[in-house]
């Protein structure tokens, strides 16, 4: 097992070079001059001359990028060109929002989107099951701006319930997690359901049954088991999504996480926050996959096993 | 003993009612869809920095609501000669942190502005300085390469506050994050894309401020920003996109403030080629444009037909003009006149900017009606500068005179010798123009230098330099019982004149 997890973290290596590769090439490709950018359309030709030069603009590409990737090893992702900030710093002031705000979306789809599923799956073309389908299929379909708007206008606008948006108390969460998670807990619920479904047509499950376990055990314990394997995949790709920042409810919510500082820094060019971001992102959306490749494991001794070998 | 228990639970309420109402009309919070790039003055030239710093800091003459020079740091000034103006400071006025503003510390920020190292977005105003000189603790003088008398106005500008040598030494590159100035309200924290807290500075030389705490709270959505302002989350909403202003309706609790702002938009030629180089094409597109139908159709209504190269209130503006009517026969005339009875094509270059496109749609089916045929392509913002300082024929621009004076409006964008990236990306070039733009550069009295302004936007005018298309209104949401705001054209806008009602 420590063995395959080495193995995992070392594969990290070569995906983050070609992360980087890609950013610095796309970022090299827009169009437009930071150093024109900074001092805006009144400066001095002189001054723009000069700011590109310390910024070593006019170094050759590769050499901008090999001194980039030198410095990401180090995890020194430069200073951003807007506010002249550590970009690492800027990373981390935004990760815990985006950390609590992912947190509570996927922990409020799953308490929704796995017992939907299961209960629909056990009941298939019930009431419950068609009235799941059909929102989950909205759900799933819902613009997440739209939804974040109208959970304003009827939550706190009309009702008076919760605050609008920005932070600082776990009222402050709510909305933004509703908006986020309910396209998660239909993913969720869909999944589970299809994968139950799947599981309980087995041969097992019926030896199960035959051998006179009760319906509650043959689910939770046998079928559920083994319909959760497609499910975690779901999660954890659902949760690496999430990571990188929901830019819109990030936005709409006034919620200061990695989504918003993205989004403005590309729009203001400020290339060392956007080549950080994706780097740091990208990071972990495969710690996250390596975490569920892990998780497979424990839940089933089959992948286990291949490890050992 | 019961009327005791009684009198103290009384005295308790009493207390704790007062306390709450204080607390309720003691923060004003002003919701703004941008954050602050930074509170260091040196490394900004934005309207979302400049909120915060203007109140943090004092600058050494301020600009009355009429757009006036009125004192602030400097309590007088004198122009000994062409080239060195000197200011007598206010005595016993104190930074934040105790330190009494001093001469020196005017020369220190000054000196750190011009520096190229500090990069400093905001340099551009400080062109003509060539040294400021410490006379003495509270006189200090500034020398220019070249007579500048729009130096006082460009002294007025946000960026240039006054800096404590000691705060900024002392703080390094954390500066930005711990800002000292003289300004009615003292800086707390800043929480980034969320919030930045001020507090009254009791110590504050001028009038106080009428509210004890200011919070800046940053809100990128419209429509968020709306609900903010509906239940009470914000009580001023900086920004408002035009198409929330019809939710300010009696009743509702909200009031708008509407107003002009000094930032313009306009189809600019490059003078060079054919056929932009003939006036009376100029003059015909000048006519063929519908400027009231690009105000309600672009603009939803939030912006005025523009009347010449200056935004009305900015000094030397020039009264007397009126924009060019809307006449298409006219147009067609003087096209026709100028060889081209059929009109001609031409691709219209635009960047990236929603306005952008509206305005140029709009332009396309106007520009029609006279035979003009026009094709729009996009070009992205910082290659459309550089575009645009090399030449392109047709394209739209927009200015800001950020200063309040003619000179900014109007050197940059006219003067034959800013050809190219310094503004002129029309390569405009009329020797009378060139001549009263150097002359008001020149000339301290201020009424001699109103009249050349107006004289040489009058030429301006007349040459159809541009198509003068608009400028842009201001829209600033406030709870009903936000009480004291004064607008403010240049968008920097004093808050510690609000209080609650």
């Amino acid at each position: 097992m420590l063995k395959f997890i080495g193995k995992r973290l070392l594969m990290l290596i070569p995906v983050l070079i070609g992360v980087s590769l890609i950013v610095f090439t796309l970022m090299q490709l827009s169009p437009g001059d930071p150093a024109m950018i900074i001092l805006g359309a009144q400066a001095a030709p002189e001054d723009i001359a000069i700011l590109r030069e310390s910024m070593g603009l006019n170094d050759p590409l590769i050499v901008q990028f090999f001194r980039f990737l030198l410095g990401m090893f180090t995890l020194d992702f430069g200073t951003s060109y807007k506010d002249g900030m550590p970009v690492l710093t800027k990373l981390l002031e935004a990760l815990p929002y985006t950390a609590e705000l992912t947190f509570c979306a996927v922990l409020l789809a799953l308490i929704i989107g796995i017992p939907a599923g299961i209960i629909s799956a056990t009941r298939q073309y019930s009431i419950f099951d068609r009235i799941a389908s059909v929102l989950a299929l909205i759900g799933f379909s819902t613009p997440n701006f739209w939804l974040s708007i109208m959970l304003i206008l009827v939550f706190s606008v009309n009702l008076k319930w919760l605050p609008v948006s920005g932070t600082g108390s776990i009222l402050h969460l709510v909305l933004p997690s509703i908006a986020l998670g309910v396209q998660s807990a239909a993913v969720f619920t869909r999944m589970t359901r299809s994968s139950m479904l799947e599981v309980l047509n087995m041969d097992y499950i019926r030896t199960a049954r035959a051998k006179g376990l009760s319906e509650r055990v043959v689910i939770l314990k046998h079928a559920l088991k083994n319909a959760l394997i497609p499910v975690i995949t779901v999660v954890g790709l659902q949760i690496g999504l999430l990571f990188g920042g929901a830019i819109l409810t990030e936005t709409v919510f006034a919620w200061p996480g990695v989504g918003r500082l993205m989004i403005d820094s590309i729009r203001a060019k400020d290339t060392p926050v956007v080549q950080g971001g994706v780097i740091f992102t990208a990071s972990i959306f495969v710690f996250i996959n390596l975490l569920v490749d892990i998780l497979y494991a424990y839940v089933d001794p089959r992948v286990k096993a291949q490890y050992k070998s | 003993m019961k009327k005791a228990l009684a009198l103290l639970v009384l005295a308790a309420v009493l207390v704790l009612s007062s306390a709450w109402a204080l607390a309720a009309g003691d923060t004003l919070i002003v919701g703004n869809p941008t954050d602050a790039v930074s509170l260091d003055p040196h490394r900004t030239n934005d309207a979302a920095s400049a909120l915060p710093m203007f109140q943090i800091y004092d600058t050494l003459v301020k600009l009355s609501p009429e757009m006036t020079i009125e004192p602030s740091l400097a309590e007088s000034w004198t122009q000994i000669d062409e080239n060195t103006l000197e200011f007598k400071l206010h005595q016993g006025v104190k930074f934040h942190n105790g330190e009494e503003l001093k001469a020196s510390d005017v020369k220190f920020t000054f000196e750190r502005h011009i520096n190229p190292e500090t990069a400093a977005p905001a340099a551009f105003m400080l062109s003509t300085l060539a040294e400021v000189n410490v006379i003495d603790d509270y006189t200090v003088q500034f020398v220019t390469k070249a007579p500048c008398a729009s130096l006082l106005y460009n002294l007025t500008h946000v960026d240039m506050g006054i800096l404590n040598e000691k705060a900024v030494t002392e703080a390094g590159d954390n500066y930005a994050n711990s800002p000292v100035g003289t300004g009615p309200y003292k800086f707390v924290s800043w929480k980034k894309n969320q919030e930045i807290k001020l507090t009254r500075n009791d110590e504050y030389f001028g009038e106080k401020a009428k509210t004890a705490n200011l919070t800046i709270r940053i809100i990128p959505e419209g429509a968020t920003m709306m609900a903010e302002l509906q239940t009470g989350g914000v009580d001023m909403a900086l920004n408002i996109g035009s198409q929330f202003v019809p939710m300010f309706q009696p009743g509702t609790g909200l009031k708008l403030e509407q107003f002009n702002t000094f930032t313009i938009k306009y189809l600019s030629f490059d003078h060079r080629v054919a056929p932009f180089d003939d006036v009376r094409v100029r003059q015909a597109i000048n006519y063929a444009t519908n400027k009231e139908a690009i105000v309600k159709v672009a603009y939803s209504g939030c912006a005025e037909a523009l009347s010449g190269p200056l935004p009305k209130n900015i000094n030397g503006y020039n009264e007397s003009l009126v924009p060019y009517e809307y006449n298409v026969e006219k147009a067609k005339a003087l096209l026709a006149e100028a060889g081209y009875p059929d009109g001609f094509s031409q691709t219209l270059y635009i960047s990236d900017k929603e306005i952008d496109t509206k305005i140029a749609t709009v332009l396309q089916a106007q520009l029609k009606e006279i035979g003009i045929n026009v094709d729009i392509q996009v070009i992205e913002w910082g290659t459309y500068l550089q575009k645009t300082a090399e030449g392109l024929p047709m394209f739209l621009l927009g200015w800001t005179t950020v200063t309040a004076d003619a000179d900014n409006g109007l050197y940059a964008n006219f003067h034959s010798s800013a050809w190219g990236s310094q503004g002129n990306r029309t390569f405009y070039k009329n020797e009378k123009v060139d001549e009263l733009l150097d002359g008001g550069r020149a000339e301290f009295d201020q009424e001699a230098r109103k009249a050349m302004y107006q004289e040489a936007c009058q030429l301006i005018y007349d040459d159809a330099a541009w198509d003068f298309l608009t400028a842009e209104l201001y829209n600033l949401g406030l709870r009903e019982n936000v009480q004291g705001f004064i607008p403010m054209s240049t968008t920097f806008f004093d808050l510690s004149t609000i209080y609650f009602d």
